[in-house]
C-alpha cells in the first residue's frame, strides 16, 4: 500500500515533467527581414503646392533635385493645399484634400509654395521656403537615426482595398509613445499648372503637366493612429490596416503609399521620425 | 462533498468555527514643500492616498477558508501605480486530514528556500505574487510530503485571461529520513532532503525582436522548467543546508532575451551552541530570473525567490545603501559570529557582553563569450558562458558590521554598531553613472527603563561618505508609556551634501496608541528618497513631505 502510495504520484509526475520542459536547438534567432541602415529613407519632404501657383513647378523643380542628390534618403510628398489648389473653370481638377487643408493650417502655411521637413520646425516655423529645404534636409540627416520602419503595400482590385503592413522599431525611448501615418500618392496625374520661370517649362502655363507624387489621402487619420502606447529601444511593432477606395478618380496602377512614424510629443501635432515608401501593388 | 465528507450543520459552522482577521490602513496626506522640490504637480492632484487590507480567516474542524479584502485609493507614492483600486485578490477554501491537504483559491506557498518556487505577500514592498488555482499536499507516510500547485499569479488587478501571463505546475518532495526510517529514527543525525520541479507556460512561440540592423524573430520555449534539490543535515548543534536549482532556456526581458540555461546554489552552515553562533553562507546566481510573464521586468509575476544572504539593516541609516538580488548574475558569501561574553566575567561584567560581527561580499560572476564573434548578452543567442561557481571582478556589494550589546544593569540597554559599506549604485540601483559608494557608519542605541511603565530609546547615527549625497547624521528619541503610548522625536540631516541647497532636515515625529491587539500611529515629517529591500527585493522610495496615519490590527 506504501509502495502504491508513492508510486502513482511519481509515475504522474514523470509523465508531466516530460511534457513541460521546451529545451530550445540554436538558432534561437531567424532573420524576418533586414533592413537598410545606410540607404533608409530619413526625411520626408511634404511640399504645399497649387495649379493656380506660378511660383511652383520651379520649387517641384528644386524638390525633385534634392531627391536627386539625396536618392533614397529623401521621400517627396507633394500636397494641394491653400486657395491655390481651388479648382476653377480654367484649372477644373481637383487634388485638394481635406488632410492637406487641415495640415496647411495646422502649420500656418498660408502661401505656396512651402515645405515642411519631417513636420519638424526650422527657426521656430514648421513651413519652410523651397530656398531653405536642402539647409532643412542637411540639418535633419545629420541627426542620430531614431527609428526605422518598413512597409508592404498592396491593392485588390476584387475588393477595392488597399492593405498596409508596417513594421518598425526605435533607437530611442519615446515616453509618449508613437503614431504610425500612412500617405497615399499617385503619380502622373494629368493637369494643368501656372507657371512664370521658363526654366520650370512654358509660361504663363505648363499643359499637360503631370502631378506626381501627389498626397490623394490618409489611410488612418489626419495625424494617422496609434502605433504603439509605449515605445522601447530595438523592440519590433507591426501595424497592419485596410482601407477602402471609394473615388474613382485614383488611378489605382500608379499608387503609392508613404509610412511615416510620428513621434506625438516632440510638438504640437509630432514630428516624423522615421519615413518610407512602397508601391502599392495590385492583385485580384 | 466528497471533500467534506458526513453532513455539517450550519449551526455547526457558525458556532464551533473559529475566526481569526487581521487589519491595516496605512493613509497619507502629502503636502508641499519647496525645500524638497515636492510640488502640486509632483504629488500628482492626490495629496491623500491610502493602502488598506482586511483579512479574515475561518476554520471549522477540517476546513478552512478566508479572504482579504484590499483597497489602493490611490496607492501611497512609491507603490506601483497599477495596484490602484479596490477588491478581493485573494481567497481560498481549504481541507485538511492527516493524508491530504486541498486548497483552491488563492495560496502561498514555497519549495525549499523558494529557488524554483516561492509565492508570497510582503506589505512593505507592496508585492504580491499569490497563485490562484489549486494546492494539494499529500502526505503518504510519515516524513514524506508530496505538493502540488497548479494556477496561475496574481499581477496588481489585470484579471488571467487570453494566457496573458503563464500557467505555473509544481510538485515538490520532502522527505525527514529520520522520520520515514526506523533506523534513523534516533541517530543525532537530522537528514531532510528534498526536491521540486515547476514549469510555466506561456502561449507565444516565437516573437520579433530587432538585433542591430536586423529584425528577427526569437523562438520561445513555451514551457520553461526549472528544477532543484536541497539537502539539510543538522548534528550536535551544526546545521548545513544546501539547495541548487536548474532552469532551462528561459529568454526573457530580465536576461534580454538570452538563451542560457540558469543555475542558482545556496549554501548554509551554522554552528550554535551556548554564547556563540556561526555562520557562513554563500550563494552563485546565474542568470536565475523565473518569471510568469517573461516580457516583465520590474517587481511581479515571479516565480521563484533568491535568498539574499547579507543582513538586512533596521536603523535608517546602515538601511540607506541596501543591497538587491542581482538575478542575472552574482557571487556571494556572508559570515556571521555572535559571542556573548559571560556574565561575571572581567569583560562580561553582571550580565555579559554580546559581540556580533558580520562580513558579506557579493561580486559579479566571471561570464565569457560564447564564440568570437558574439558578444556577451547578446540577444537571440545563449549569451554567454560561465563556470560553475566562477566570481567576477566587480564588486556589486560589501559589508563588515561589528556591534556590540551591553546591558547595564537592570534598566539601561546599549547597542553599539560600526559597518563599512561598499555599494556599487551602478549596479543595485541601474544608474550608469553613478560611482560606487564607500561608507563608514556608527551607530549607539540606547535604552533607559525608568521604571516598569517608562522607557526611554536614544539613537545616533552618522553615515560618512564622499560619494553620493555625502555625509548624514540621524538622532532620534522614543519614549514608551506602557503599555498603551510611545511618542518618537527624529531627525536625518544630510549636512555633507555638496549641494547646499540639499542640506536638508527629515524630521519625523510620531505619537502611538495601543490597545489591545490595535495599534494607532500618527506621524508628521519628511521622507528622503531611497529603496527599501526585503530579503534582496527592492521598492523604491519617493520623496514626501506631510502626515501619516496608521493602524493595524487583529482578532
Amino acid at each position: 500500500m506504501k509502495l502504491f502510495r508513492i508510486l502513482i504520484p511519481v509515475l504522474l509526475v514523470s509523465g508531466w515533467i516530460m511534457t513541460s520542459c521546451d529545451k530550445l536547438d540554436p538558432p534561437y534567432a531567424t532573420v524576418l527581414t533586414q533592413y537598410d541602415t545606410t540607404n533608409k529613407p530619413y526625411i520626408l519632404l511634404e511640399e504645399y503646392t497649387g495649379h493656380t501657383c506660378n511660383n511652383c513647378p520651379l520649387a517641384t523643380q528644386k524638390a525633385l533635385r534634392l531627391i536627386d542628390y539625396y536618392r533614397t534618403k529623401v521621400i517627396l510628398m507633394t500636397v494641394h493645399a491653400t486657395s491655390l489648389a481651388d479648382p476653377n473653370p480654367k484649372y477644373p481638377l481637383d487634388l485638394r484634400t481635406p488632410e492637406g487643408t487641415l495640415w496647411a493650417g495646422d502649420y500656418s502655411i498660408s502661401g505656396v509654395p512651402a515645405g515642411t521637413i519631417n513636420r519638424t520646425a526650422i527657426g521656430g516655423l514648421i513651413a519652410v521656403p523651397s530656398d531653405k529645404w536642402g539647409e532643412a534636409i542637411e540639418t535633419q540627416i545629420s541627426k542620430p537615426i531614431a527609428a526605422m520602419v518598413q512597409l508592404s503595400a498592396s491593392y485588390s482590385s476584387s475588393t477595392r482595398e488597399i492593405s498596409a503592413s508596417v513594421s518598425g522599431w526605435f533607437k530611442k525611448k519615446l515616453t509618449a509613445g508613437s503614431n504610425i501615418c500612412l500617405f497615399i500618392t499617385e503619380d502622373s496625374i494629368e493637369g494643368k499648372q501656372s507657371n512664370k520661370d521658363t526654366a520650370a517649362g512654358p509660361t504663363p502655363e505648363i499643359d499637360p503637366y503631370y502631378f506626381n507624387e501627389t498626397f490623394r489621402g490618409s489611410m488612418n487619420g489626419n495625424y494617422g493612429s496609434l502605433f504603439s502606447a509605449t515605445v522601447e529601444v530595438d523592440k519590433l511593432y507591426t501595424y497592419t490596416k485596410t482601407f477602402p477606395v471609394t473615388n474613382t478618380d485614383w488611378n489605382t496602377n500608379r499608387l503609392y503609399l508613404i509610412a511615416a512614424i510620428l513621434d506625438p510629443s516632440a510638438s504640437q501635432f509630432g514630428e516624423i521620425i522615421a519615413v518610407t515608401k512602397a508601391r502599392i501593388v495590385s492583385t485580384k | 462533498m466528497a471533500l467534506f465528507p458526513g453532513r455539517l450543520k450550519a449551526q455547526d459552522f457558525l458556532k464551533n468555527a473559529q475566526v481569526t482577521g487581521s487589519f491595516q490602513a496605512d493613509a497619507a496626506l502629502y503636502q508641499k514643500d519647496a525645500a524638497m522640490g515636492i510640488t502640486s504637480e509632483s504629488i500628482n492632484g492626490q495629496p491623500v492616498r491610502m493602502n488598506g487590507f482586511t483579512e479574515v480567516n475561518y476554520e471549522y474542524k477540517n476546513f478552512y477558508a478566508g479572504m482579504r479584502f484590499e483597497a489602493y485609493l490611490p496607492p501611497l507614492l512609491g507603490y506601483d501605480p497599477s495596484y490602484l483600486g479596490a477588491g478581493v485578490p485573494y481567497w481560498y477554501v481549504k481541507y485538511k486530514n492527516d493524508l491530504l491537504e486541498v486548497t483552491a483559491g488563492n495560496f502561498y506557498e514555497q519549495f525549499g528556500q523558494g529557488m524554483t518556487f516561492r509565492t508570497y505577500q510582503e506589505w512593505t514592498l507592496g508585492y504580491d505574487n499569490s497563485m490562484r488555482g489549486l494546492r494539494v499536499k499529500f502526505m503518504p507516510s510519515k516524513g514524506i510530503t508530496l505538493t502540488g500547485v497548479y494556477g496561475f499569479q496574481r499581477f496588481f488587478w489585470t484579471p488571467f485571461q487570453n494566457n496573458n501571463r503563464g500557467i505555473v505546475k509544481g510538485i515538490d518532495g520532502d522527505f525527514n529520513l529520520n522520520d520515514m526510517f526506523s533506523a534513523l529514527s534516533d541517530s543525532k543525525l537530522k537528514i531532510t532532503i528534498g526536491g521540486s520541479f515547476v514549469s510555466d507556460y506561456q502561449k507565444d512561440k516565437n516573437m520579433p525582436y530587432v538585433i542591430g540592423d536586423k529584425a528577427y524573430t526569437l523562438s520561445l520555449p513555451q514551457n520553461v522548467a526549472c528544477y532543484g534539490g536541497r539537502l539539510n543535515l543538522n548534528y550536535a548543534g551544526v546545521n548545513f543546508y544546501t539547495e541548487y536549482a536548474h532552469k532551462i532556456n528561459d529568454p526573457s526581458k530580465m536576461n534580454e532575451y538570452i538563451y542560457k540555461p540558469g543555475n542558482a546554489i545556496l549554501v548554509d552552515l551554522t554552528y550554535s551552541r551556548k554564547n556563540l553562533g556561526i555562520e557562513l553562507k554563500s550563494k552563485w546566481i546565474d542568470n536565475f530570473s523565473y518569471k510568469s510573464d517573461r516580457s516583465y521586468s520590474l517587481n511581479g509575476v515571479d516565480i521563484n525567490y533568491l535568498p539574499a544572504i547579507n543582513k538586512e539593516h533596521t536603523y535608517a541609516l546602515s538601511a540607506m545603501y541596501p543591497y538587491a538580488t542581482q538575478t542575472t548574475g552574482e557571487a556571494g558569501i556572508a559570515g556571521s559570529v555572535v559571542y556573548t561574553i559571560p556574565k561575571n566575567s572581567k569583560l562580561g561584567g553582571k550580565n555579559g557582553l554580546t559581540i556580533e560581527v558580520d562580513f558579506s561580499q557579493v561580486n559579479s560572476i566571471k561570464k565569457t563569450p560564447v564564440n568570437d564573434t558574439t558578444p556577451i548578452g547578446q540577444t537571440g543567442t545563449l549569451g554567454y558562458a560561465a563556470n560553475f561557481y566562477s566570481i567576477g571582478n566587480e564588486v556589486y556589494w560589501q559589508e563588515t558590521q561589528v556591534d556590540v550589546t551591553k546591558k547595564i544593569g537592570k534598566k539601561v540597554k546599549c547597542i553599539f554598531e560600526y559597518l563599512y559599506q561598499t555599494y556599487n549604485k551602478a549596479v543595485v540601483q541601474g544608474h550608469p553613472e553613478d560611482p560606487i559608494i564607500y561608507s563608514n557608519i556608527g551607530i549607539a542605541d540606547v535604552t533607559f527603563n525608568v521604571n516598569k511603565k517608562l522607557s526611554l530609546r536614544w539613537e545616533l547615527q552618522g553615515l560618512f561618505t564622499k560619494q553620493d549625497n555625502g555625509n548624514w547624521a540621524e538622532g532620534m528619541m522614543e519614549v514608551t508609556i506602557s503599555p498603551k503610548w510611545f511618542f518618537s522625536l527624529s531627525d536625518q540631516y544630510n549636512y555633507g551634501n555638496s549641494d547646499a541647497s540639499k542640506q536638508l532636515n527629515y524630521y519625523n515625529v510620531a505619537a502611538g496608541f495601543v490597545y489591545n491587539t490595535t495599534r494607532i500611529q500618527l506621524a508628521y515629517g519628511r521622507q528622503r528618497e531611497g529603496i527599501i529591500c526585503v530579503g534582496g527585493v527592492c521598492r523604491y522610495v519617493p520623496q514626501s513631505s506631510g502626515f501619516t496615519l496608521t493602524v493595524t490590527s487583529s482578532f
